[in-house]
């Protein structure tokens, strides 16, 4: 009879016998040399270990699921400064944190047990006011009590024995990450005792301490901060004032300083922002491009300008359009002529888009999705074909930078370039129309020389498969590099100001001119440009 | 013949397989231990073990112990003018004890199974392996010493054994491992330790308690450093034994003929080693969490290593495990014996014929590599495991990465051993640079195999499928190729080091150990030393064995009565 794995390599037959397991396994471990057989050996010791497993899983019915003592170890853990907030809500503490010592009977229980099981509860009582979160700061009468009690739980652990301990570590690790910033005063007192900092950066850090651990050191430096002689005191001296900051703060404090602060503060520990004045980092963060000069600090001074932009806003209307032009399909009047028709005007304009010697049967071969979305176009009459095929195109080409990789988000780059001149040498409002990739009913009056460099570029796009992409619309929001600024101003001859308000604000004015300028100075920059920018442009 | 060897950081032990059992090799002196000491003199002498030991007294600048805290680092040391890396400190430790066994069995060992801790790096196990090539012995396998000593526990009986936890804590390394027995197989399921925490640290410690409480401390102040130092530390290594038995001691030391003392207690060296003991915790609860293994169902917990004779640790495992732990095994020959038992499973000894033992590896090993987050930034330094710690060794396994850049032209990858996310905080091992062809990032895919073996040893292989092109790395390649010239110059130095005869080893320890006595007195007491060291000089000169033997005798008596009741 034929076993399957894994019995057929321990050579028995199934069983829930564990004996008669380690039994083949050893034999079978004595028949190979290990360091001749590596893999075999694997195998063994997968073999064995699985044939434990189903043994233990036969021996104890299918009751409940063994998750092998990992927990719930992936659901716990968020990134945005709180600890899983939301999935505790409606819950009373004691679902969360069951009393360490209860999983023995009460009258077993030591004097110091006892009193531990007390001091829990008193714990408890603090961190959870009425038995619910709260994000209040603890009175001194509660922090008094808890650090008392905390102070019963250490000395606990520190005579129990290490499953006690492991217990106790845990729950309070737990619990702590549970309540926080609640639990933020008894925090210290705790990594003192079971050392959680030296757990930190650890793989198999427990998602409490990651959690911890990144606020302790939060708390550390807020403290070290504070001391006049960190480097970075000054800096957050000027930060907590209250109030604008005036031309004299900033000659007084480096600007370097301030934002390598504030990014320290926002990347590593976001709840440290809460001590900052809102409306003081709020000026140094604008000032960051509203101040002149941005050249003068030199590449190395990066300061982001968040940039809010519409991609495709034409994206919802060109849908609707397909979905009419998808209507007129479906009427079964598609006689042999109106074919004839279709296929000459699919080819002729696909000759005009993609240049001389492309037509639909190319475009099918390149990219069979965009051919699919092209053929109910090509069947549209009174010469509305080629120009809504062109329109769409484009847009398409504008659109494909959520797809796109570096290469060919240049391309586009370059395309969306060409587009831009060539409407700013016209109306402004054929300019905007570019830019939110309303190309329907509108002739860009490109030059030969421009018509060709465009078909040449719709080319690579093509090849590249990016046209029939599925095309995603929206508000698009990005951060510009400070160095790019300055280039950015030069380009176009706006105040800092006026191009700070034009590129946040999608209907300013004068909003056509920056985001020009702004292409060209990514074209010309001989830095790499960060991949987000290039594809919100 | 093949020997095992327990190369400690305190005393060193030598062992065989013979007529179906494993046996200690006692050496000149007669003794199982032989302290890892080694001091040189100008013109080349040579002294190892019990003698280099007691000259550290007299000539601290010339002696050196606890060099196998060296192992793995680019330290060297100088005694009397000679340059000596920690390998080549190994090697004499080594060579002594090969003499021994050639003096008790008329064959030289050729090959030798070493002990090391387990939790050893890769450098550390490296440096082991060419110590035992300097000494003249081929190193046949490395084993770790909890695995060892739970041989030598377990091949005791025999029987089937429910996991059990082996806790060494030696003079400077700390090793836990949980090990189960069934069908004659010994299986380690989980290593876990700290390479910087031994017995040595608790002296330390005590020295820092007792420093500034010594009476007449000026006279400690006008000796130089490294004499100061070995002053206190043997001062605290005696305390630290006689707190074993009782609740207060005395440290005494002499600092030039003025005697020094302070009286320590119990409680206050309690107090002062309890952050040494709170890191005892964290190796045992996570070799229990690599294993899934609940304390309370542990069927034993066996002490290994001279540190676990304190009452302060024995004190500190019986709380941690709720009970006590086992103390059967004699803790200093524990590992030598099993050390043995492997030398004997690899060269087909008598009735082993059914015992395989299993080992773990201890660390994680990986390399480093970079991504891109969901904002285009670039994370740099990210560790990415490849063999996970307490995986079953021997084992190889592939991770297939991919390149980050267009047009990449080859791909760097720095080896790394440790725990933590970030590689600069892990042990790095080496580093492979492979050619790749030009593409676009992400389209070329590079193979990485780690393969470790059963002494703990890591090789390298990488592959770039898209191109055939194949990197082999034996870790610390070039470390290696320097080595092996190094071997030769090492051998060629320890070998023209002068050792005394055999038959001589007896006179030139208790010649140490009366100089060192001599050291230690004042007043009436090193008048007396010094008539018993004129005399028995007197007689080293005659050169006629009978009255040597019987100047001997009376030297060893007198030294025996004065320290076992020291008058200060």
């Amino acid at each position: 009879m034929s076993r399957a794995f894994p019995w057929n390599r321990l050579g028995i037959d199934a069983t829930s016998d564990t004996a008669a397991i380690r039994k083949a396994y050893a034999d079978a471990l004595r028949a190979i040399n290990v360091d001749e057989d590596i893999a075999g050996f694997a195998e063994l010791r997968r073999a064995r270990d699985e044939a434990l497993w189903l043994a233990a899983r036969s021996q104890q019915g299918e009751d409940e699921g063994d998750n092998f003592g990992l927990g719930d170890l992936d659901d716990d853990w968020d990134d945005d400064g709180d600890y899983d907030e939301d999935a505790w809500s409606d819950d009373s503490p004691a679902t969360y944190h069951p009393d360490p010592l209860e999983s023995r009977p009460a009258p077993e229980l030591t004097q110091s047990q006892l009193r531990a099981q007390t001091a829990w509860q008193t714990l408890l009582g603090v961190l959870y006011p009425d038995g619910a979160q709260s994000d209040d700061a603890v009175t001194f009468a509660e922090l008094d009590a808890g650090r008392t009690a905390l102070d019963v739980l250490i000395a606990r652990a520190d005579e129990a024995d290490l499953a006690e301990h492991d217990a106790l570590d845990d729950a309070l690790a737990e619990l702590f990450a549970r309540t926080w910033p609640r639990s933020a005063p008894f925090v210290e007192q705790a990594n003192a005792a079971f050392r959680w900092l030296e757990e930190a950066g650890a793989l198999e850090e427990r998602p409490a301490l990651m959690f911890l651990n990144q606020r302790l050191k939060g708390m550390r430096f807020h403290e070290k901060v504070q001391q006049p002689d960190h480097p970075l005191h000054k800096a957050w001296a000027e930060l907590v004032r209250p109030g604008r900051a005036g031309v004299f703060d900033r000659l007084r404090v480096k600007r370097l300083e301030v934002h390598k602060l504030l990014e320290g503060v926002r990347t590593r520990y976001p709840e440290l922002e809460t001590y900052l004045d809102a409306e003081r980092v709020a000026s140094w963060d604008k000032g960051a491009v509203l101040e002149g000069n941005p050249g003068g600090f030199g590449p190395a001074v990066v300061r982001w300008v968040l940039i809010a932009v519409l991609v495709g806003a034409a994206l919802a209307r060109l849908g609707a359009s397909l979905s009419g032009a998808n209507d007129d399909q479906d009427t079964p009047a598609a006689d042999a002529a109106a074919e004839a028709l279709r296929v000459a005007q699919g080819d002729m304009a696909m000759a005009d888009i993609f240049g001389a010697g492309t037509d639909m049967a190319a475009v099918r071969a390149a990219d069979p999705a965009l051919a699919d979305e092209l053929a109910p176009l090509a069947g549209l009459s009174g010469g509305n074909a080629g120009p809504a095929m062109t329109s769409f195109i484009r847009l398409k080409a504008l659109a494909s930078a959520s797809a796109a990789d570096a290469g060919n988000l240049a391309v586009r780059l370059d395309l969306k370039s060409l587009w831009m001149q060539a409407a700013q040498r016209q109306l402004d409002a054929v300019c905007r129309k570019v830019m939110t990739g309303n190309f329907v009913g509108l002739d860009l009056a490109l030059t030969d020389k421009e018509r060709d460099r465009e078909r040449a570029l719709l080319r690579q796009l093509l090849d590249a498969k990016l046209l029939g992409q599925e095309a995603k619309g929206g508000e698009y929001r990005y951060a510009i590099p400070g160095w790019l600024v300055g280039d950015t101003i030069k380009r176009s001859g706006l105040s800092d100001d006026t191009l700070t308000a034009a590129l946040t604000d999608p209907e300013h004015p004068d909003r056509c001119k920056a985001e020009g300028a702004l292409i060209e100075a990514i074209r010309a920059s001989s830095q790499p440009v960060p991949e987000d920018v290039l594809k919100g442009v | 013949m093949l020997v095992g060897i327990d190369l400690g950081t305190t005393n060193s032990a030598v062992a065989l397989w013979q007529d179906g059992a494993p046996q200690l090799v006692p050496n000149a002196l007669g003794k199982e231990l032989t302290p890892s000491a080694v001091s040189l003199a100008k013109g080349g002498q040579s002294w190892v073990g019990e003698a280099a030991l007691d000259r550290m007294a007299t000539h601290p600048a010339d002696t050196v112990t606890s060099f196998k805290r060296m192992m793995g680092t680019a330290s060297t040391v100088t005694l009397a003018g000679t340059n000596l890396t920690p390998e080549d400190l190994s090697a004499m430790v080594l060579r002594s004890l090969a003499d021994d066994v050639e003096a008790a069995t008329g064959e030289r060992p050729t090959g030798a199974v070493i002990t090391v801790p387990a939790y050893f790096n890769e450098r550390q196990r490296r440096a082991t392996r060419r110590a035992g090539e300097i000494a003249g012995l081929e190193v046949k396998r490395l084993i770790n010493e909890p695995t060892a000593a739970a041989l030598a526990f377990g091949l005791t009986d025999r029987g089937d054994r429910e996991p059990f936890l082996v806790f060494d804590l030696g003079g400077g390394t700390f090793d836990v491992s949980i090990v189960e027995m069934f069908e004659g197989i010994v299986e380690v399921r989980a290593s876990a330790g700290d390479n910087r925490l031994g017995g040595d640290d608790f002296d330390e410690a005590l020295v820092k308690l007792v420093e500034p409480m010594l009476e007449n401390r000026a006279a400690l102040d006008t000796l130089p450093a490294d004499r100061r130092r070995a002053l206190l530390t043997l001062a605290a290594e005696r305390t630290r034994r006689a707190l074993s038995s009782a609740e207060a001691a005395d440290f005494t030391l002499v600092a030039d003929g003025t005697p020094l003392t302070a009286r320590v207690t119990t409680e206050a060296f309690e107090e002062a080693a309890a952050p040494l003991v709170k890191r005892l915790r964290d190796p045992v609860i996570r070799a229990l969490r690599d294993c899934h293994i609940d304390v309370r169902t542990l069927s034993d917990i066996v002490l290994v290593g001279g540190a676990t004779r304190m009452p302060v640790v024995r004190k500190a495992l019986t709380r941690m495990f709720g009970r006590f732990p086992n103390a059967t095994v004699h803790p200093d020959h524990a590992v030598a014996l099993g050390a043995a038992i492997q030398a004997g499973l690899l060269s087909g000894g008598d009735g082993l014929e059914e015992i395989r033992i299993t080992d773990v590896a201890p660390f994680t090993l990986g390399v480093n590599t970079a991504t891109r987050d969901a904002h285009g930034r670039f994370h740099d330094d990210i560790f990415a495991p490849i063999i996970e710690r307490n995986t079953p060794v021997p084992v190889s396994r592939m991770e297939r990465f991919f390149t980050l850049g267009d047009n990449q032209r080859t791909v760097v990858f720095a080896i790394y051993q440790g725990e933590a996310r970030d590689v600069k905080k892990n042990v790095k091992l080496g580093e492979l640079e492979v050619p790749v062809p030009a593409r676009p990032a992400g389209e070329v895919a590079v193979d990485v195999r780690f393969t470790y073996d059963t002494s703990g040893l890591l090789e390298v292989d990488v592959a770039v499928p898209a191109t055939g092109m194949t990197r082999n790395l034996v870790i610390v390649d070039e470390d290696d190729r320097r080595a092996a010239g190094d071997i030769a110059a090492s051998r060629n130095r320890i070998e023209k080091l002068k050792v005394h005869p055999r038959d001589e080893a007896e006179n030139v320890a208790l010649l140490a150990r009366a100089e060192r006595a001599y050291e230690g007195f004042t007043g009436h007491v090193r008048d007396v030393i010094g008539q018993g060291l004129t005399e028995f000089q007197g007689a080293l000169d005659k050169q006629d064995p009978r009255l040597i033997a019987d100047a001997r005798e009376g030297l060893c008596r007198l030294l025996d009565q004065i320290e076992a009741n020291p008058p200060i």
